[in-house]
């Protein structure tokens, strides 16, 4: 079934299409949010808060964009405004657990330390590294959402990959034949 | 030689280097390998692969979209909505079950709404009436929206070729089915019960025929 026939049941309280919305897209919402938050528990209790506010606006969705591109863009502004908020609160930073970790070198260890190094980094630089590097949005999207200049943006984009560089170390990541290499620059 | 710096190196990974960088990048090989492995950095991020919310996230989400009203929930609220929705789910599904048997040469069973089978203006089964009558606006609007689901079984079961003795038992498994729901929700109600039953044999009927027992024609 297309998002459009979903979307038209969902708009009616079926649950059943609410749920098939659900599923289609849970992962993807639940990756940008997490990715944002850096934080387990956050992720899980605003991405929920992004989909309440994606079905309670259902009644608005027009269509005019992409059923995907509308809900990315609520789990985003869902995340950020969590993020604001958590900002007058002490920071949590993640540390995930190694039993997550698989065998050295699998594509899954990769990732898992990928991961860690985007959660590891200051909150700043992580919300504009998972925006325009993870996400693709540009820095004048970035700057739109986050209430700062495309030039900014762009500077804590490079700190951001410095700081990652750097904190992957001398960790060599063969990822899909290729391998970061540990210099001195 | 003054290396680049890893946030320049990191710009470099969008933009084009300028004439001082182009010409240090040249000649260093640590510094053309720090770029190359940010930019696989930069690859690896944008291929990051979704991640599954944990198992509990749906029942949470859709136990909060209920406490709003945002979802249409299919329960039936009591005993005398499971009663009309029984009734009219049988006489619905008898016509079709009926039609199934005898193929598309006799007209399909009349597919009215529960108001106007309740108000007489198409053949009805004394149950519905029964059934109907007396029933609250709420009872008839969950009867309503069971009418509909059981029309949608009779619409996706008459989709099947008529005389296909699999797609009229596939009708009685959708009845004895539904019922069998309307019973949950009413387990001691007799008139339910009743309506089970006689599903139960329909569809035990069918089975006997189908595996060439023979028996009493069904309907």
């Amino acid at each position: 079934m297309t998002d459009d026939e979903l979307v038209r049941r969902a708009k009616t309280g079926e649950e059943a299409a609410l749920h098939a919305l659900y599923r289609r897209y849970a992962p993807r919402v639940h990756a940008v949010v997490r990715r944002l938050a850096g934080d387990d528990a956050l992720a899980e209790d605003w991405a929920q808060e992004a989909w309440l506010r994606a079905f309670r606006a259902l009644p608005r969705f027009r269509g005019e964009a992409a059923f995907s591109t509308w809900l990315h863009r609520v789990a985003v502004n869902s995340a950020l405004q969590g993020l604001r908020s958590r900002a007058r609160h002490e920071v949590r930073e993640t540390v995930l657990p190694d039993d997550q970790a698989g065998p050295p070198e699998s594509p899954a260890t990769l990732r898992l330390t990928l991961e860690r190094a985007v959660a590891s980094l200051p909150e700043g630089m992580r919300q504009v590294l998972v925006l325009h590097d993870v996400e693709g949005f540009t820095h004048e999207e970035i700057g739109e959402m986050l209430g700062i200049a495309a030039g900014t943006s762009k500077s804590q984009l490079f700190k951001a990959r410095a700081k990652m560089r750097e904190s992957l170390g001398s960790r060599e990541m063969a990822t899909e034949g290729k391998a970061y290499v540990a210099s001195d620059a | 030689m003054s290396h680049l710096t890893r946030e320049a190196l990191a710009r470099l990974v969008d933009e084009m280097p300028d004439e001082r960088e182009r010409t240090h990048l040249e000649s260093c090989a640590g510094c053309r390998a720090e770029l190359a492995a940010l930019t696989d950095q930069r690859q690896a991020l944008a291929t990051l692969p979704d991640l599954e919310p944990g198992p509990d996230a749906w029942p949470a989400l859709r136990a909060q979209l209920r406490r709003e009203g945002l979802v249409r929930e299919r329960r039936l609220p009591g005993v005398a909505a499971a009663r009309a929705a029984a009734a009219m789910v049988l006489f619905l599904a008898g016509g079709a079950a009926g039609y199934l048997a005898r193929g598309p040469a006799d007209p399909p069973p009349s597919l009215e709404t529960p108001s106007r089978v309740a108000g007489g203006a198409a053949p009805v089964d004394p149950a519905v009436a029964a059934a109907a009558q007396g029933a609250t606006t709420d009872v008839e609007a969950s009867a309503s929206e069971a009418f509909m689901v059981a029309l949608d079984r009779y619409m996706a079961a008459t989709d099947a070729p008529p005389a296909d003795p699999a797609a009229r038992l596939a009708a009685l498994e959708n009845i004895v089915l539904t019922t069998a729901e309307a019973l949950h929700e009413a387990p001691t109600d007799p008139i339910i019960s009743s309506y089970h039953l006689s599903a139960l044999a329909q569809r035990n009927a069918v089975l006997r025929q189908l595996s060439g027992d023979g028996g009493p024609p069904v309907f």
